[in-house]
């Protein structure tokens, strides 16, 4: 047992500063607790104990610098006073298990549960920015990335949602960030304990933003590229035809080098009556190589292709199978009607000649405020109203698809009555 | 015995006049008339007795010869076909089987006497050639592209996009855009312009 007159200050050092130790380890312990992000109670509960240790430690170092004061209680029997000694010891000891035994269960829980502080912290670090926020506008949630942009947007960090999503619809479909970044933004409503929240999200999409440029250029240039082309087919099929004519007149000089050879060995013959034999064409005569010449001359003479407009055309057709178009009024110029005349003759002059024997077209020509056309024949007549079919089928719908009416009339004679941009009556 | 009548379209007069020498130079046929246009046909057939069109497929102006045919078959099946082209679309032969039209000949075929195409054709002999020509295109010849290809290429002759395409043709824009890749990396062509162009030229393939 210690006697207190033997304690002497050596009993006070060492108490005080074990005392110190275990402070500054509960100390530790907290400030590591907190570190952690473990809720408040527990550390509201270790903090008292803390200071419940503290306050042991200062009534322990002042009993014992005041050891002989006589207006201080002091037990009178070094029994009693071991016990107190050894109970304040117990006590701060007892504290300070407590205390490591709360930390370690402290530590446990951390690693399997995300503290408000980690949240924060982890919505911070968020590649995209968010911001939720009440109806009113009240800020819940603002991330680090939300800040930022509002900061590039108005100059200062989200103070109202509904302000900062009103920014940002203001600064446009995507926002410009320094370095060159966009970034999109997109708000949704939310239900948070039964609240109506809005969430902002902004997206980078810098990366999107340059396919997509670089999509629109690409699209650009193959655009071009296909009007390019169109414009090319136009005149392609002429270059193909030109080279199909090339090709046939290859082959006609091919044969023209023939004959050439032909006759040259024809001439050189001795006796040129007789047949001569050459490699590649048998036996010639003088009259086979005549023909074979006359043949030649002809393929090398024959005419370009004359370009007709298309009543040019059909007028040579008629005359070319015996029908004689007698004309009354003058031949439209513009297109569309020169195209429906066309199209009108040809159909009435292919039935004229199947169905009614006819060798004449009548064609009436009249213009009042557009076109009307009237076609008939000198054939025979028809037996009543035939079903309308086949080539006059089309011609209708050909008519109407240029917002034209068609009429036929069947008694006296066949008639066929177009009218163009006026009315038929 | 009377003689064939025969009918020339072709929009080539130094065709006509080959054809024609054809048809003179035997003494089973006999020309009608030898004319520019497919459409005009339906006329010269309302007028003239015809046993054989001798038909080009390719026409610088109005309907081609395959929709002629058609029109002929439907209204004159009796008429017999001999469709001539020097174009190796090979779209040809396949539609030309579906028409009804009896024979195919390519005009730089010289495998054959065209006469005795002829003479087949009329004793009721259904002529078609085992193959398309084969025609070199860039580093390629023409029968290394696919089918898909050449629906593609056909398509893309006619200067539509790849969008226009895919709808067309009701596959997707990858699609299109792996078919285009594929044929220019056969061809060794630059850009799709050129494969375009040098397709339709040489004719391997022909939009309607």
């Amino acid at each position: 047992m210690i006697s207190m007159n033997s304690v002497g200050p050596a009993l006070p050092t060492i108490l005080g500063g074990l005392m110190l130790v275990l402070l500054w380890g509960n100390a530790f312990l907290l400030y590591s607790m907190i570190t952690y992000g473990r809720g408040h109670v527990r550390c509201i509960l270790i903090g008292a104990m803390i200071v419940i240790e503290y306050l042991f430690i200062q009534v322990m170092i002042y009993r014992i610098y005041h050891w002989n004061s006589p207006s201080i209680y002091i037990p009178r029997y070094e029994a009693v006073l071991n016990m107190y000694i050894i109970s304040f010891v117990a006590v701060v000891f007892g504290f300070f298990v407590i205390t490591v035994a709360l930390t370690g269960e402290n530590i446990l829980w951390n690693r399997n549960h995300i503290s408000r502080l980690s949240v924060k912290e982890s919505f911070d670090k968020l590649p995209i920015g968010v911001c939720y926020y009440l109806e009113s506008g009240l800020p819940i949630l603002v991330n680090h990335g939300a800040d930022m942009v509002s900061l590039q947007i108005c100059g200062r960090i989200v103070r109202d949602g509904m302000e900062f999503y009103q920014l940002l619809k203001d600064a446009g479909e995507f926002i410009e960030m320094p370095g060159g970044r966009y970034l999109s933004y997109a708000r949704r409503e939310i239900l948070v304990e039964n609240n109506n929240c809005y969430v902002i999200t902004l997206n980078d999409v810098t990366e999107e933003i340059e396919r997509s440029n670089e999509l629109e250029e690409e699209n650009k240039r193959l655009s071009d590229l296909n009007a390019h082309l169109r414009n090319l087919n136009a005149t392609i099929d002429q270059v193909a035809i030109q080279s199909e004519i090339l090709d046939t007149k290859v082959r006609i000089h091919d044969s023209l080098g023939q004959i050439l050879m032909m006759t040259k060995l024809y001439m050189k013959h001795e006796n040129g009556e007789e047949t001569v034999e050459t490699d590649s064409v048998g036996y010639v005569s003088a009259d086979v190589l005549k023909e074979k010449w006359k043949e030649a001359i002809r393929f090398l003479d024959s005419p370009e292709e004359m370009k007709d407009n298309q009543l040019e055309k059909i007028f040579s057709v008629a005359e070319d199978v015996g029908i004689k178009i007698e004309l009354t009024g003058k031949l439209p110029t513009e297109e569309t009607q020169v195209d429906l005349l066309a199209k009108a003759i040809h159909e009435c002059m292919t039935n004229a000649i199947r169905h009614a024997g006819a060798d004449k077209l009548f064609v009436k020509l009249s213009y009042e405020n557009g076109m009307r056309i009237e076609i008939s024949n000198n054939g025979k007549q028809p037996s009543g109203q035939l079903s309308e079919s086949g080539g006059l089928a089309n011609l209708r719908s050909v008519v109407e698809e240029q917002g034209a009416t068609m009429q036929l009339q069947w008694e006296g004679g066949f008639k066929l009555i177009i009218c163009y941009g006026v009315s038929n009556g | 015995m009377d003689r064939y009548k025969v009918l020339i379209v072709d929009d080539q007069s130094v065709s006509r006049q080959l054809f024609e020498s054809f048809v003179e130079q035997s003494d089973k046929y006999e020309l009608v008339k030898a004319v520019s246009s497919a459409e005009m046909v339906d006329i010269y057939l309302a007028r003239y007795k015809v046993d054989l069109i001798i038909m080009d497929v390719v026409m610088a102006e109005g309907i081609n010869g395959l929709a002629a045919s058609e029109y002929v078959k439907k209204r004159y099946p009796n008429v017999k076909i001999l469709m001539v082209t020097s174009m190796p679309e090979v779209s040809y032969i396949e539609r030309a089987r579906e028409i009804g039209i009896e024979s195919f000949w390519y005009k730089e075929d010289e495998s054959g006497p065209f006469l005795a195409i002829m003479d087949r054709t009329m004793a009721g002999d259904s002529v078609y050639p085992d193959s398309t020509p084969k025609v070199a295109l860039g580093s390629i010849m023409s029968s290394e592209l696919s089918t898909a290809e050449l629906t593609v290429l056909r398509e893309l002759t006619t200067g539509a996009g790849n969008a226009e395409i895919a709808e067309t043709l009701n596959i997707s824009v990858n699609t299109v855009r792996t078919h285009i890749q594929h044929m220019l990396e056969k061809t060794g062509y630059s850009n799709r312009t050129e494969l375009a162009i040098e397709a339709r030229v040489r004719g391997i393939v022909i939009p309607d």
